[in-house]
């Protein structure tokens, strides 16, 4: 295309006119908004007329949201009125259509849930009453359009994105982009950059916006992040429908033009059942040539060779998966950004699996592992989902999953196969892949007991590590539960230096257990003590020396043992005993051939 | 001659008080919110009772740190307010200063109100004593609670009806916690520096000397607080932070925290977890600072605007105001009278976590350092533990003794 771009707003009017013209281009004019700010109805200065005339007169946005905060909108402005009835009203009045939308809403602020601003409602609701799935009920019934707000660790993530197809129709978009009242352009931040993909990736269908979250006078002017609305004309009407078809994209330009289409698609839609797709971008915004760009998705990133101010590309895709989704990133050379919303290439089944994956990162190579995924049904009737896992013609696993309508069902279930490249089909249309980064072991290593040594016993670690296990520190308590999830539990004595010298002691239960994890096959790696130990808490260890099936006791305080040539004990049917002294454990002293070649044995490497 | 004299000194005064403007009063205060409208409320009701006579004026000077430096401003301008809301370890260079004026001088003349001082707390008198005499009055007052998740106690097999009472129990108590999860902890906390000093005299360690000249804070008892949380954090199950920590206690994944007795309201109404509330754990002792502010009044002022802030401290800190600013703010009542109330009384049936903050007052709640150059000594108590928390495998030794000597350097170079 040859579309010519002009910045402010008169230019913008002339541009539209161009657009009709060179109608190559067919996915409309761009309005730039900022739907996210506060006022002193909430925690912000400044009453929802001055915002709304802020933005209006400001010149550089279009479209200006007011979204105070849930909880402070229970409280009546002194005349009585309710805060939310104003903001309606004001945002009634200073709307034009065609000049300036101006939008109202309110910020459910549930911290740890996530934030989420909902628009065009009568009414509110407050978080001291509701949870996140009140909240979600509430949205759906009032068939709201709303957003997910800075995503992350700070405000929440909302229960790590957890599907619902059903919110999914109201919950549009999501902040790639909020500059917390800040003046700096940089509000695409890396955690919810991460984040938006999360949401995609566990099926929700959101769009990317970017906002100011003014807390101060402000509104539309404390920065350039704008969610950026590719409507064919300034309406209110259109506005909404944009926040609902999610044909918006975030930019920290306060002018850029992108757009990301296909062939029957623009940004925010899905395509149903194709294989193969051309996808295209185009970028203008004179002045400002592009660092990089690339399109991101659910099966990896690909790079665009792009360069220059304005430029149009087109990229060839293969759809490998039931479920797929893409969204282009362009980065400027001042450093700002542009996130698009995502084109999604989805199975007219409306049957999905996603978020597959192995419950613990590296389980065991040779043991049964937990994998977990997601089923969806999308379809407003109840189906039979076929799931079948292959790992090239082999068959893992087959199960067939009853799921009701608009519902998706979190499942875990445990596989026993050492095949590492896992394939998931839905009625025999491939679904997800996952890779199985298997490990040789696991060890536990105890901190529990005053013996906080993990960088003391780093040789020791990375001994076991080099025999390809994995070497995971026992934080807090010592549990039966966490000593069965491994095949070696490396207990150090405790640090006769302790200023708590009360923690030193192992209970008898722990004794117990520990004595039937070697009994059925676990192999236990006691460090001898550091220095001396004269506390009575050694009594506690004793007592597992004497548990254990062999002639073998502490003397020293736990500096040594006696009784024995070989420090190595062997079990029929079980498991062992391996001894190391402190200094062979932190690498002063070699530990030997054969105590190596013990542990390799017991472990099945030899 | 005399006699004559005197009558017309009183026509004079009469005059004086029939046609002059009202006295007015100015008050200087730290806090925004519902707390300054609360504050600003009982101005407006006194104006409207002292229509024409006094006139008080309440002004936002910023936080407490911001206030203080205003206020250390104004002395060197010679222009103070009448009365300010002081943060309690900001006051010692006004003290030291001779700055405020002694309320027994007004309580003397007026054996009404004197006839009702034991109504006030006694901690919080006993707080605003100094050599000087009486120098303020309780407004915004509070005392450090453990918070609990009670769900989280639970799960990990714990009786949230029995948390911990020392800190030994509180890492016993963790270590269980974190059982539950890599991302879930014990305890959390960060640099407030009122909690700093209630841990080192938990342990029995002490800070500044009773003149405030020495300091005391190297000590065995002291760094075996510091030894302690850092060795929480080292291992995982305690989780320190400088920040985030609101968040944190919202999320769900912290068992215990300690925090002023005024988040009850907010964290009743943020968390989604059974929050239970316990008072602050001890060790070798139990004992926990008074938090926040009291209102002072400056000296150096003219006498009759002086007699017309008295009123207007009587009218803050009546039974009926205190109970007021408590029932708006979650703030403790300055006076018993005020506690004792049905409207106070019904808060802690409804909810005893209400009543915990009373009990500690009663029983183990002091001042905390005021001294002259403290704000100062307490920036660097604060760095040198957020470099101990935040590096927990320093040498916690070498840390306090390095901050001892610092910090004694700052207290010989103010009182040389």
């Amino acid at each position: 295309m040859a579309a010519p771009f002009f910045r402010g707003d008169f230019m913008k009017r002339i541009f539209i006119v161009v657009l009709l013209v060179a109608s190559s281009l067919t996915f409309g004019q761009v309005y730039f908004g900022n739907i996210h700010a506060h006022t002193s109805y909430s925690d912000g200065l400044g009453t929802p007329e001055e915002a709304f005339e802020h933005a209006r007169n400001s010149g550089v946005v279009d479209i200006q949201a007011i979204t105070d905060h849930d909880h402070d909108l229970n409280y009546p402005l002194p005349d009585g009125s309710w805060k939310l009835d104003r903001i309606i009203e004001m945002a009634e009045r200073f709307t034009i259509e065609g000049e300036f939308i101006a939008i109202s809403g309110f910020e459910w602020t549930l911290t740890s849930r996530g934030h989420i601003t909902i628009y065009d409602t009568a009414e509110w609701i407050d978080r001291s009453t509701t949870d996140l799935y009140d909240i979600y009920q509430w949205i759906v019934d009032k068939q709201a359009t709303a957003q997910f707000c800075h995503p992350g660790r700070k405000y929440g993530d909302f229960f790590d994105f957890e599907y619902f197809p059903e919110v999914d129709l109201y919950i549009n978009t999501i902040e790639v982009g909020n500059g917390a009242g800040s003046n700096s352009n940089n509000v695409i931040k890396e955690e919810y950059f991460e984040r938006y993909q999360r949401a995609l990736s566990r099926g929700w269908h959101v769009g990317a916006s970017a906002n100011q979250d003014n807390h101060q006078k402000n509104w539309a002017t404390v920065n350039d992040a704008r969610t950026a609305f590719v409507i064919d004309e300034l309406t209110t009407e259109k506005v909404y429908e944009a926040l609902k078809t999610r044909n918006i994209y975030a930019t920290e330009d306060r002018n850029a033009f992108l757009a990301f289409f296909t062939e029957g698609a623009k940004m925010g839609d899905t395509l149903y059942d194709v294989p193969r797709a051309t996808l295209k971008v185009e970028y203008s915004d004179p002045g400002e040539r592009v660092r990089g760009a690339a399109i991101y998705s659910n099966n990896g990133i690909i790079e665009l060779d792009v360069s220059g101010d304005e430029w149009e590309i087109e990229i060839d895709v293969e759809n490998p998966l039931s479920y797929n989704w893409y969204f282009v990133k362009i980065d400027q050379i001042d450093g700002n950004e542009l996130v698009s919303s995502p084109i999604w290439f989805q199975s007219s089944t409306n049957k999905y699996l996603l978020n597959a994956r192995t419950i613990d990162p590296r389980p065991v190579k040779g043991l049964p592992f937990d994998v977990g995924f997601d089923l969806i049904n999308s379809l407003r009737e109840d189906q039979v989902i076929s799931v079948e896992v292959k790992s090239g013609e082999f068959a893992v696993f087959s199960k067939d999953y009853e799921i009701s309508s608009m519902n998706c069902l979190e499942i875990v279930e445990t596989f026993d196969t050492e095949e590492d490249s896992l394939d998931f089909f839905v009625d025999n249309e491939l679904a997800f892949r996952v890779n199985v980064d298997f490990v040789g072991f696991t060890a536990h290593l105890d901190t529990s007991h005053e013996n906080y040594f993990l960088t003391e016993l780093k040789p020791l670690t990375q001994l076991l590590v080099g025999l390809g296990g994995e070497v995971k520190p026992v934080i807090g308590e010592l549990t039966e539960k966490t000593t069965f999830s491994g095949q070696v539990l490396i207990l150090p004595l405790p640090d006769a230096d302790t200023f708590m010298k009360d923690f030193m002691e192992i209970s008898e239960e722990q004794v117990d257990f520990i004595v039937d994890y070697v009994k059925n096959g676990g192999l236990l790696v006691i460090v001898l003590a550091k220095k001396q130990i004269t506390h009575p808490s050694i009594e506690s260890y004793k007592l597992l020396f004497e548990k254990l099936p062999w002639m073998v006791g502490i003397e020293e305080g736990g500096r040594s043992v006696s009784g024995t040539s070989t420090r190595n004990l062997e079990m029929e049917d079980g498991g062992g005993v391996v001894i190391l002294t402190w200094e062979e454990a932190i690498g002063s002293e070699p530990i030997s051939e054969g105590t190596v070649g013990y542990i390799e044995m017991k472990l099945g490497l030899r | 001659m005399k006699r004559t004299f005197l009558i017309s000194l009183l026509v004079v005064a009469v005059a004086a008080i029939g046609f002059a403007a009202p006295v007015k009063v100015t008050m200087w205060y730290a806090q925004t919110g519902i707390y300054s409208q609360t504050l600003l409320d009982i101005a407006a009701e006194f104006n409207k009772l002292h229509e024409g006579e006094i006139e008080v004026e309440a002004v936002y000077t910023g936080n407490y740190q911001d206030t203080m430096q205003k206020l250390l401003a104004a002395m060197v301008a010679g222009d103070v307010p009448n009365l300010a809301q002081i943060e309690q370890s900001r006051i010692g260079q006004f003290v030291d200063g001779g700055a405020f004026q002694d309320l027994n001088y007004f309580i003397d003349k007026d054996p009404e109100f004197k006839a009702t001082l034991d109504d006030f707390w006694p901690r919080f008198i006993q707080a605003n004593t100094y050599e000087q005499g009486l120098l303020g009055f309780p407004l915004n007052c509070s005392t450090p609670l453990m918070y609990i998740n009670r769900d989280l106690f639970k799960q990990a097999g714990l009786d949230p009806d029995n948390p911990p009472k020392t800190w030994t129990e509180v890492y016993a108590a963790a270590k269980q916690i974190k059982t539950l999860g890599e991302d879930i902890f014990g305890y959390r906390f960060g640099i407030d520096d009122w909690l700093l000093e209630a841990y080192i005299w938990q342990f029995g360690g002490q800070i500044i000397s009773e003149d405030g000249r020495e300091m005391l804070i190297y000590s065995p008892e002291t760094v075996a607080a510091w030894n302690f949380f850092q060795k929480g954090v080292r291992e995982g199950i305690f989780i320190f932070g400088v920040s985030g920590g609101n968040e944190l206690d919202l999320s769900g994944r912290i068992a215990m925290v300690v925090r002023s007795t005024g988040s009850i309201g907010y964290l009743k109404q943020n968390v989604k977890y059974d929050l239970g509330a316990t008072t602050m754990p001890g060790q070798v002792k139990e004992v926990v600072p008074i938090g926040g502010a009291n209102v002072f009044m400056f000296s150096a002022r003219p006498q009759a605007e002086k007699e017309a802030a008295w009123e207007f401290l009587k009218f803050l800190t009546s039974t009926e105001n205190t109970k007021r600013w408590s029932l708006a703010t979650g703030y403790m009542t300055s006076r018993i009278s005020a506690f004792e109330s049905p409207e106070i009384q019904k808060i802690m049936t409804d909810d005893p976590r209400y009543a915990l903050t009373y009990q500690q007052l009663k029983d183990s709640a002091v001042r905390r350092p005021w001294y002259g150059p403290y704000p100062e000594v307490h920036a660097m108590i604060t760095s040198a533990w957020e470099d101990a928390m935040s590096n927990p495998t320093k040498d916690v030794d070498a840390i306090l003794k390095n901050l001892h000597e610092e910090a004694q350097y700052v207290l010989d170079d103010y009182y040389f």
